[in-house]
């Protein structure tokens, strides 16, 4: 029964694997998801609502879980583990222990009626313990799949002999207490490690003793409206509203045991600090940080709200202790500022911003099947293929490759189903589309920018043997990153380059378009049609295609601020890339180098952070220090952003005695020079408070990253524009390479400011979701459309007079057509419809009807 | 937090697609009373669903006045779907008053007819 | 097309008490789409009827069927099995089907489900109005294209009343007085001149005064 080789292994179930798994799923792939937990969703499923928007996003989570439920190519495996993979690429074999539910899925009509007799009560651990539930319960409310589940350890049927009362209860007859543990064995082509991470409350802060300490993950259950409290913002020792709040960042991140930013939360503890105020406007919320790290799309914006409108406090301290205050249950934080006054405040509740941990099971099955993992556990991954672990066929998305947000790990969930699915693994029939059109989509994709991002793409979808169409501006290939010499981690770009423009150029099916640009664009998801129109000549090209990609980049700032373009001592990033590659001599002659971070970015004028600056900077800080040990070097920052795994170079970078210099925004450094050009750099120490002046021989200035000729493709393609000039996606959480329009997606810096890794994982999330809308047999919309009988219908319009997506158009037969790329299939013309004349393909009329009638 | 088992979910799409007949046809086959959840006026997915579906209610409870059926017995809410906790008041809330009206006289009429005779 | 209504459920259940065996038969053309006839409203009645059966303790079997048009006896054919197993058939077509099943089916029990109100148009989704009356003898070149028979509450044919108050007929606010209509539409048109002409004596003949109605062409006939 499970057998099917050439299948996917998705292990976690969390929202990476769940991506992961309706992208394999939807391109034709057979896919097991195993999930330890009795219900899919992960970690995700316990936040309260997301940043930077805000919201639940219930609507489109939910979504994703029953899709995954009730995919025909998804079988998904609940509370099980895996215990043991054997095998090689395209020929795995895995084997699963699926523990007992003790309840029949299909007979459980979540009644709640064994709950309610249930005798036995236990800590709630999807409540982080804040609440009870029974030892018969249903996670939350909204859990897929949707049913109840026995706890055996803590179950009286087995701790004492035959307690049979839910069982009893149960109308349904859905409780089998014979349910045996099975072990399965799974054939499949390759692996997918989506497992997540755990958090671990650490040993300090005296967390346990003290009840008003809790953890990031506590307060989003707090604030959850199906948390323990309702929604009602209390704190645990007397449920009673607090009047302020102190959050501490970097709680189990960048210590002396997690060298590394868990990335996610500075925007958490914003975004909690933001719905704390919300619930009550007079409460005084508290962030002590020691950098702010909101380097993702939007997230500057995010801060600086928080900051300015929120009248969220930030103070940037690394707090040592809690100490409980004697007669109340407040707590006392007592902190130094930057300048070392100690300060005492008392708040009523704190909150812990735990970091990540990789998932420490996955940790130890990895490390079982021999698969490298870093210093910290996460699984190691090279820049250039960030999905792809040590062992061919085994790929890693999500929490468990580096610590990261849910839009990124959404996006790499995706790049690792692309490269899972060239691995040679055999497909399956999709789910009968609903054959609105009998047209094929066209094989072929267009690719817009020939970048490392635009040729990933490009590769990715040749390699499964579609058509590309890739056209490049300028008159090469290469982009912007043909200036760069190494990544965060040392690997050279240079040689990746030429490596992969080669593998492109040689491609059979992969047509370069190089000095091209797009003139004009027309149709629909699998059946488009663009012209292309080639600088030097007066023809332009027609090409058909059935999806596009958009990876045309970005720019950067060229600026005029310190001295640039007057003196040439004052270099951009790139020049200075190019120093350390061509001239040694100039290296060995400098004593001094200062790096100037943040030029241009995080400014009124363009309120967002280039991401890529401080791990550029201090990756070439680090390069000039190795040819030139002797060199002073002093990097002006203003929040040092080194997210991730990147934390490690900052370390490093300070044990080599570079020195690092906090400026201000209304502090910058000056830069000035002498009648003999010899440059001056003054900048403000904060730590002494007065003005230090270095006289360096060079000055790289990291200018931020800007938005291209975004405005102009936008018209082009009838897509959204954000507020700083980038491509603004389907929905920043959930749907990061999409947009609203179907298949055309968009990838690397046209997005937004990244480094070459997430922008090759974006390039490669772009294809896994182009090849869903090209691996169809026909042409179909994603969702179900509606259907007419013509035979039935009498043109009656009602149809046309309600749809509310204007999918109805009357012919000049006078007989309606559903247009598919419009219709939501909401079905409301199907019960309308005066004659039945209308059903939906996958949910009409009739299938609702015997459900309404299945009463007695 | 939990709603009462005597419950059956139809899970449907949109509140939208539920018309008339879905209705009666539940009533027939033995609900006791029939409540449609749709979601937050003014946040239908699909523009107008909920809105069509509360104007169908008010139909089908004239329909249900012709046939002596109390009105009560059929109730139309807004909840979204991240308000499970709504949603069980809610439908504590239907169930109680469902209750308190008895068997739909569906059945009590029918039983008491028959006996009749 | 023909709008019809459905009639009310205390007279639909008169009509059918004493049968226990009906078939619902609705029309799916005119009548379905002003929604009184056609098979979704064939549907709900049917369970009206089966529930208020039910809590009568009275027992009733109905079958639901709808024909393409019930006003063509070829259409009827494909129900004769339905027709003949049952002990009426409650029909949900206008006037005309009725009458056309009640032609081809002599033996049976055919009682109407509704009332064939008017000869009108959808204003909007769930709005319908009349327009023609049918009289036989069209006069809307005179009249801007607006039908002061169907439309005005008197019928009147030679200007407005003096109960046209503000642009509204006097029997409701709600109804437009279609001489005012008129007199914009024909104003509009730089027509108004039209209504100078005294119109002759109408006549009624072929409006049904003269008796029932037929035509008969001869080309077409057998």
């Amino acid at each position: 029964m499970f057998s099917k080789v050439g299948s996917v292994l998705v292990i976690g179930g969390g929202i990476a694997g769940i991506q992961a798994s309706l992208d394999l799923a939807d391109s034709g792939y057979f896919v097991y998801l195993i999930e330890k937990a009795s219900f899919i969703g992960g970690k995700t499923a316990q936040l309260d609502k997301t940043y930077p928007l805000n919201d639940c996003s219930f609507c489109i989570r939910s979504d994703k879980h029953m899709e995954c439920i009730s995919h025909t190519n998804i079988k998904i495996l609940t509370l099980s583990e895996v215990k043991d993979i054997k095998g090689s690429s395209g020929d795995f074999e895995a084997t699963i222990i699926q523990h007992p539910r003790y309840v029949d899925i299909d007979k459980c009509t979540n009644c709640g009626l064994c709950a309610e007799r249930c005798p036995e009560e236990v800590n709630d651990e999807f409540n982080e313990g804040l609440g009870k539930r029974k030892v018969i319960y249903l996670e939350f409310p909204e859990a897929a799949p949707n049913s109840y589940v026995i706890d055996r350890k803590n179950c009286l049927h087995f701790t004492e002999a035959g307690c049979n009362i839910c069982k009893e209860a149960c109308m349904e007859k859905a409780i089998d207490f014979d349910q045996k543990e099975q072990n399965i064995s799974l054939n499949v082509g390759s692996i997918i490690f989506a497992a997540g991470f755990d958090s671990i409350i650490p040993p300090y802060y005296d967390y346990d003793k003290l009840p008003n300490v809790i953890t990031s993950m506590e307060f989003e259950r707090i604030h959850s409206l199906n948390g323990p409290y309702g929604g009602h913002l209390v704190r645990p020792s007397d449920r009673k509203e607090p009047s302020n709040i102190a959050w501490l960042q970097c709680i189990g991140s960048r210590d002396i045991y997690h060298n590394y930013c868990s990335s996610v939360c500075c925007m958490y503890a914003i975004k909690q600090a933001i719905l704390a105020r919300r619930s009550n406007k007079m409460l005084n919320a508290t962030i002590f940080f020691m950098d702010m790290r909101v380097c993702g799309k939007d997230h500057e914006r995010y801060y600086n709200h928080a900051k300015n409108e929120d009248n969220i406090r930030f103070v940037r301290s690394k707090v040592h202790n809690v100490f409980p205050v004697s007669g109340t249950d407040d707590l006392l934080i007592r902190y130094a500022d930057e300048q070392g006054n100690i300060y005492e405040e008392i708040f009523n509740m704190v909150v812990l911003s735990l970091g990540l941990e990789p998932s420490h099971d996955a940790v130890r099955l990895a490390g079982n099947l021999g698969i490298t993992l870093d210093k910290n556990n996460f699984v190691e991954t090279s820049s250039f293929t960030p999905v792809n672990t040590s062992i061919p066929g085994i790929y890693v998305c999500g929490a468990f490759n580096a610590p990261k947000d849910i839009s990124e790990s959404i996006t790499e969930a995706s790049a690792a189903a692309c490269a899972s699915s060239l691995n040679a693994v055999s497909k399956v029939a999709l789910p009968e589309p609903f054959e609105v059109t009998e047209q094929k989509p066209v094989p072929a994709g267009l690719i817009i920018g020939g970048g490392v991002t635009g040729m990933v793409s490009g590769l990715c979808l040749a390699d499964q043997g579609y058509k590309v169409y890739l056209v490049e501006k300028t008159n090469k290939l290469g982009g912007h990153a043909l200036k760069l010499r190494k990544t965060f981690k040392g690997e050279d770009v240079k040689s990746y380059i030429k490596e992969l423009i080669d593998k492109v150029e040689n491609h059979p099916l992969i047509d370069v378009c190089l000095n091209s640009e797009v003139k004009h664009t027309d149709g629909y998801a699998g059946n488009f049609s663009t012209r292309i129109a080639i600088s030097s000549s007066t023809e332009t090209k027609n090409i058909k295609h059935g999806v596009t990609i958009i990876s045309t980049g970005a720019d950067f700032l060229r600026t005029s601020e310190y001295l640039y373009g007057k003196n040439s001592r004052v270099l951009i990033w790139f020049h200075t890339d190019k120093i350390l590659s061509e001239e040694p001599n100039t290296i060995e002659k400098a004593n001094t180098w200062v790096f100037i971070l943040c030029v241009g970015s995080r400014e009124p004028e363009r309120p967002y952070c280039s991401k890529i600056c401080c791990s550029s900077a201090l990756r070439n800080a680090m390069e000039l220090k190795k040819l030139n040990p002797d060199m002073e070097i002093y990097v002006l920052y203003r929040d040092m952003r080194t997210y991730g795994l990147i934390e490690d170079l900052y370390t490093e970078a300070r044990d080599k005695g570079i020195v690092f210099i906090r400026y201000k925004l209304d502090g910058k450094p000056e830069v000035e020079e002498d009648q003999d050009g010899k440059l001056m750099v003054r900048v403000k120490d904060n730590l002494l408070g007065e003005d230090l002046i270095i006289q360096p021989d060079f000055v790289t200035l990291q200018t931020a990253i800007v938005p291209g000729n975004n405005e102009n493709l936008a018209k082009l393609f009838k897509l959204p524009v954000d507020q700083d000039g980038f491509l603004k996606e389907a929905h920043k959480k959930f749907k990061p390479v999409e947009f609203t329009a179907k298949g055309i997606y968009f990838a690397g810096l046209v997005h937004s400011p990244k480094p070459i890794d997430e922008a090759i994982s974006q390039a490669q999330a772009a294809a896994a979701k182009a090849v869903t809308v090209l691996s169809r047999e026909y042409i179909s919309t994603n969702t179900e459309v509606a259907s007419i009988d013509l035979k039935l219908c009498v043109a009656c319009l009602t149809c046309a007079r309600i749809c509310p997506a204007g999918a109805l158009i009357i012919n000049g037969m006078g007989k309606p057509y559903i247009e598919p790329q419009k219709c939501f299939g909401c079905g409301i013309c199907a019960v309308e419809c005066p004659v039945k004349a209308i059903s939906l393909e996958h949910f009409n009329n009739d299938l609702i009807l015997t459900e309404c009638e299945a009463f007695l | 937090m939990q709603y009462p088992s005597n419950i059956r979910i139809v899970k449907v799409p949109c509140i939208g697609t539920i018309g008339a007949i879905h209705i009666l046809k539940a009533l027939e086959n033995g609900a006791d009373g029939v409540c449609l959840v749709g979601c937050s006026e003014g946040k239908c997915e699909y523009s107008s669903g909920n809105y069509r579906a509360r104007k169908r209610v008010q139909y089908v409870k004239n329909l249900l006045g012709k046939l002596s059926i109390e009105k009560e017995r059929l109730e139309i809410y807004n909840i979204s779907a991240g308000e499970a906790r709504k949603f069980c008041e809610v439908a504590r809330e239907v169930t109680e008053t469902v209750r308190s009206l008895g068997p739909i006289p569906l059945k009590t009429k029918a039983i008491s007819n028959s006996k009749e005779e | 097309m023909i709008v019809g209504q459905q009639k009310d459920f205390d007279e639909i259940k008169k009509m059918i008490s004493g049968y226990n065996r009906i078939l619902v038969l609705g029309c799916q053309t005119c009548v379905a789409i002003s929604f009184a006839g056609g098979m979704r409203e064939v549907e709900i009645l049917a369970s009206m009827i089966r529930m208020d059966r039910k809590m009568a303790g009275q027992d009733i079997e109905i079958v639901e069927d709808a024909t393409l048009r019930q006003c063509d006896f070829e259409f009827l054919d494909s129900v004769e099995n339905r027709v003949d197993n049952c002990d009426a058939v409650l029909s949900l077509a206008c006037g005309v089907g009725v009458q056309a099943l009640a032609e081809r089916y002599p033996d049976k029990v055919i009682l109407p489900g509704l009332n064939t109100t008017f000869m009108g148009l959808t204003e909007k989704m769930g709005v319908w109005s009349e327009r023609c009356a049918g009289c036989g003898n069209c006069i809307l070149d005179k009249t801007g294209g607006l039908c002061p028979i169907a439309r005005c509450s008197k019928g009147l044919f030679n200007g407005p009343c003096g109960g046209s108050m503000d642009g509204k007929c006097e029997i409701s606010p709600d109804v437009d007085c279609v001489w005012q209509l008129i007199i914009d539409r024909l104003t509009a048109l730089n027509q108004l001149e039209k209504l100078e002409e005294i119109f002759p004596i109408k006549d009624w003949d072929v409006s049904g005064h003269g008796g029932t109605r037929k035509i008969v062409r001869e080309d077409l006939t057998a």
